[in-house]
């Protein structure tokens, strides 16, 4: 039963803002555990809101379970949203906020009770149903939210940064628990977040967004190892980029000329201009502390500055006008010579742990 | 994502219901004493529809112009003598804590929440000739004959304080209470004394409250006619007063009318005074901090 | 530091002390007068009379009970009417013409004399009777405005995405109305209710111009007997008012929830 937008589209003309989502097509598995990420303004809770039924949409459609639900409303799609600051009714206990829906259904007493009750101990909350929304935790809070919406059994469940306002150590717990339940209940879960850590946790897929644009969908391991241009390279993760052109005409692996040198790189779909980026991931480029004859990719530089963060040391090096990042394990990094501040060391890498990118402006 | 403006949407029947109450119960009554300023009385005592002037040249004479500056000079020194004692008020009680706050706030209110006209008759018995002043200072000999306080200028004057006070308190009050201590604490770590603290931190932060607050009580003061009316006598009349005894006693309409035109633009002036001085810019701004 | 802050000003609490026992002179004087066989002579001694004696004046009671009925079906119509106002503009209280927005202000800018005077006109050109309609309708033509602000308030502070929540949860218009944003606003309903109660029960003015001959509410009877002089009978009046206000603000200060509608006068 999966959910399917195609071609869909919104502008705001009215409001003077511009904002315009580009013609949207994803298809969301049922089970899944979608995520939508980006910066602020990319049209993530655009698109999160027109699923969910708040905004109706400039062109294009959405199916569930091949049912057009482009034009119904809220309720009748089958679906719920569990909204930023959960917007809890003040004015309802616990109980009475997760049976608000079953109350307006006009269910049989016993048939709320039970599963008011069984949305309750689905997020662990059942002790607290008597309490008013002034009396819980944020944490709470966010659980009343997800049995609120899980009560009426949505299909799919639609999340909209639902925990970033939560303090951080509470964040983590509630990641692995919405993971936990997502899989327990088996209902697709859409999330929108603008925290990488959180969707590459989270997601069996995700989309990154930009602009009003969906730039790349996939799995958080093709997401990072394998992005479609430098702005998702940099939007998941660290990234370290050098600018050239290639030279040679070989089939498989080329040769990208720079100001810092001329580096083997392999060709990709997504490269396809003259100018491009060489895009290093610090935690798979290494430091050797004297120069190397086996080693294909080497460019000399200093330390600059050097950050011991416990379980890895972060190695800031200049080399020329550019400077480097470039992540030490604690492991690989005690089997060596200690590095300071000033020190000569030499950055290398794996051919295939590069990846070639068109440059993108951002 | 911020949720666009929804500007294009119609305004729902219900604001109408609103919007139309006001038309119809406020503005339209104003325009209809507004319209009655420019017709004429006739010897014989009903109102001619003969469009003219001459209402307000008339309220131009030396009489009434000494009224509406006398009521002007009365408002400001009473506003100013009000935000000079209700500051320290306001002052003291956004810095108390615990129950000499909730006590000090309770205090505050009674007199606030007591009726009108009593208050004025609380004072009224006070200052007069046999009132508890004049007893007291009688029986301890500091004076011979009973001081005049009551039916003269002062006795305007203390009403007009005396009534206003908490009006002044309460939003110099919320003010202070608004503005963030930690403000406060940050001036003193950058190395500012009390008095710079106050003047260079407080005072700029809740000046414009404090000047809606005065807004609100100087406006009704311009306006007033039962304090001068019962402290002040015929001869501390205020405009409103000239104003009711022309609809009353002379019954001249059309010119009781023109002096409630006056009173409006005196309003207008001070409108115009707010706006212009008003920082972040305009009436509204102003008005909704006043509310909020 | 913070104990250095904390400490007042000896000025700033001298001034706050002299300023509370002089807003309260007058008052503890109406209770002492009625207390005293002649309230205008301290050393006359101590009687219950006069405060026996409003007891047995039925000429107050009607005033009473006319001003209470006014305050309460002028408070009603003004908080329906305002509320109607708050919630039909809530959205556009921030892009509202100028001229609308002026036109909300009005009634609390404009003086009572004004106000009261204007009405008076109208209802005669209208050729309505002046009486008890007219003064419960006057009052609310100005209370109506302040119940606007207020409830506009209650509505800003409410989480928009509470009507959207309860849309996805399947209520339907007029169940968000009246499960959802009723029930929230109406702590500020009766907020409102009690501002425009007050403001009616204490006008003297409006209901001056517009109650006509034959009505009179408290503050007129007590406008009425200043004129005539000294009746220790008011002053036994006064004493029960009195008590009323303090016994009010004290119920309303002991309210966590009802404390910001009295701060906000």
């Amino acid at each position: 039963m999966p959910l399917e937008l195609s071609g869909l589209t919104k502008t705001y003309s009215k409001d003077g803002s511009g904002f315009k989502l580009w013609p949207v097509d994803l298809t969301i598995e049922t089970g899944e555990f979608f995520c939508l990420l980006g910066p602020s303004g990319c049209g993530k809770t655009t698109v999160l809101r027109l699923i969910g039924g708040f905004e109706s949409p400039s062109g294009g459609k959405i199916t569930l379970n091949q049912r057009d639900i482009t034009r119904l409303p809220p309720h009748k799609r089958n679906l719920h949203t569990v909204f930023q600051r959960y917007a809890l009714f003040p004015h309802l206990s616990i109980f009475e906020n997760v049976a608000f829906s079953l109350r307006l259904k006009k269910l049989g007493k016993n048939e709320v009770q039970d599963r008011v009750l069984e949305a309750l101990k689905l997020v662990q909350i059942e002790d607290l149903k008597n309490r008013q929304t002034t009396q819980i935790s944020g944490g709470q809070a966010q659980r009343v939210a997800l049995a609120r919406a899980l009560v009426n059994r949505p299909e799919v469940l639609l999340l909209d940064e639902p925990l970033s306002a939560l303090d951080p150590e509470l964040r983590i717990k509630m990641r692995e628990e919405l993971k936990a339940l997502c899989k327990k209940v088996g209902l697709t879960f859409i999330m929108v977040t603008h925290d990488q850590e959180e969707a590459l946790q989270l997601s069996d897929r995700m989309a990154v967004m930009r602009d009003g644009q969906c730039l790349q969908v996939g799995t958080p391991k093709t997401i990072y190892e394998d992005p479609i241009d430098s702005f998702v390279a940099r939007f998941i993760g660290q990234v370290n980029e050098i600018t050239g052109e290639l030279v040679g005409d070989a089939p498989e692996v080329l040769a990208l000329q720079s100001a810092l040198g001329t580096f083997k790189v392999k060709k990709n779909g997504h490269a396809l201009t003259k100018k491009l980026n060489l895009v290093l991931r610090p935690e798979k480029m290494r430091l050797l502390r004297q120069r190397s004859q086996l080693q294909e990719n080497l460019i000399e530089g200093s330390i600059c500055d050097l950050t011991y963060l416990g379980s890895r040391t972060e190695y800031t090096v200049k080399v020329k006008d550019a400077t480097f990042k470039v992540f030490e394990q604690e492991l690989e990094r005690l089997k060596k010579r200690k590095l300071n501040v000033g020190d000569n060391v030499y950055l290398t890498w794996r051919t295939e742990d590069a990846i070639l990118l068109n440059i993108s402006n951002s | 994502m911020n949720t666009p403006l929804k500007s294009s949407k119609p305004i729902p029947l219900t604001a109408l219901v609103f919007i139309g109450w006001l038309f119809l119960m406020t503005f339209i009554p104003f325009l209809i004493i507004l319209g009655m300023s420019f017709l004429e009385r006739t010897p014989l005592g009903t109102i001619s529809f003969h469009l003219s002037f001459n209402n307000y040249l008339r309220s131009f004479q030396y009489i009434y112009i000494k009224v509406l500056l006398k009521t002007v000079w009365l408002a400001l020194v009473a506003t100013l003598s009000c935000l000079a004692i209700g500051f320290p008020v306001a002052y003291y009680l956004a810095r108390s804590r615990g129950w000499l706050k909730q006590l000090g706030l309770v205090l505050l209110f009674i007199p606030f929440w007591t009726n009108f006209i009593l208050r004025v008759y609380g004072l009224v018995s006070l200052l007069g000739n046999h009132g508890l002043i004049n007893q007291l200072l009688l029986e301890w000999g500091l004076i011979k004959t009973p001081l005049e306080i009551l039916y003269t200028r002062t006795g305007v004057y203390l009403g007009l304080l005396y009534n206003y006070l908490p009006f002044l308190v309460v939003p110099i009050f919320s003010s202070l209470e608004k503005l963030d201590p930690a403000l406060r604490e940050a001036g003193f770590d950058l190395g500012a004394n009390r008095i710079q603290v106050f003047w260079k931190v407080v005072v700029p932060n809740i000046k414009e409250g404090v000047f809606v607050g005065s807004l609100f009580v100087f406006i009704p003061m311009l306006g007033e006619y039962v304090i001068p009316d019962l402290l002040g006598g015929a001869k501390e009349a205020f405009l409103g007063n000239v104003m009711v005894s022309q609809f009353f006693v002379m019954q001249d309409w059309p010119f009781g009318s023109a002096i409630a035109g006056m009173l409006s633009l005196l309003l207008l002036i001070t409108l115009w005074i707010q706006t212009r001085w008003s920082r972040i810019g305009g009436f509204r701004n102003g008005i909704d901090n006043a509310k909020s | 530091m913070e104990l250095t802050m904390r400490k007042a000003n000896p000025f700033v609490a001298t001034i706050f002390f002299i300023a509370i026992f002089l807003l309260y002179t007058p008052l503890f004087y109406l209770i002492l007068q009625t207390f005293l066989n002649n309230p205008y002579d301290l050393k006359s001694g101590f009687t219950f009379r006069w405060l026996l004696k409003l007891f047995h004046s039925p000429s107050l009671l009607e005033p009473l009970m006319n001003s209470l009925e006014i305050g309460v079906l002028s408070a009603s119509l003004a908080v329906t009417v305002g509320t109607f106002g708050a919630l039909g503009l809530f959205e556009f209280s921030a892009l509202l013409p100028t001229t609308i927005q002026s036109l909300i202000m009005l009634p609390i800018l404009l003086p009572e004399v004004i106000t009261g005077l204007s009405l008076l006109l109208f209802f005669l050109l209208l050729h309505i009777e002046l009486g008890f309609a007219t003064v419960v309708v006057a009052h609310a033509s100005f209370s109506a405005s302040f119940v606007y602000f207020i409830m506009l308030e209650q509505l800003k502070k409410l989480d928009p995405q509470m009507a959207e929540v309860a849309q996805d949860l399947g209520a339907k218009p007029h169940q968000i109305f009246w499960k959802v944003t009723l029930p929230n606003i109406l702590p500020g309903m009766m907020g409102g209710w009690l501002l425009a109660f007050t403001l009616s029960f204490d006008d003297f003015l409006i209901s001056f111009f517009t109650s006509g001959a034959g009505l009179t509410t408290l503050p007129l009877k007590i406008y009425s007997l200043m004129r005539i002089g000294v009746t220790p009978e008011l002053n036994g009046l006064s004493f029960l008012m009195i008590c009323i206000s303090t016994f009010l603000v004290l119920l309303l200060v002991s309210k966590e929830q009802s404390r910001k509608w009295v701060l906000r006068g």
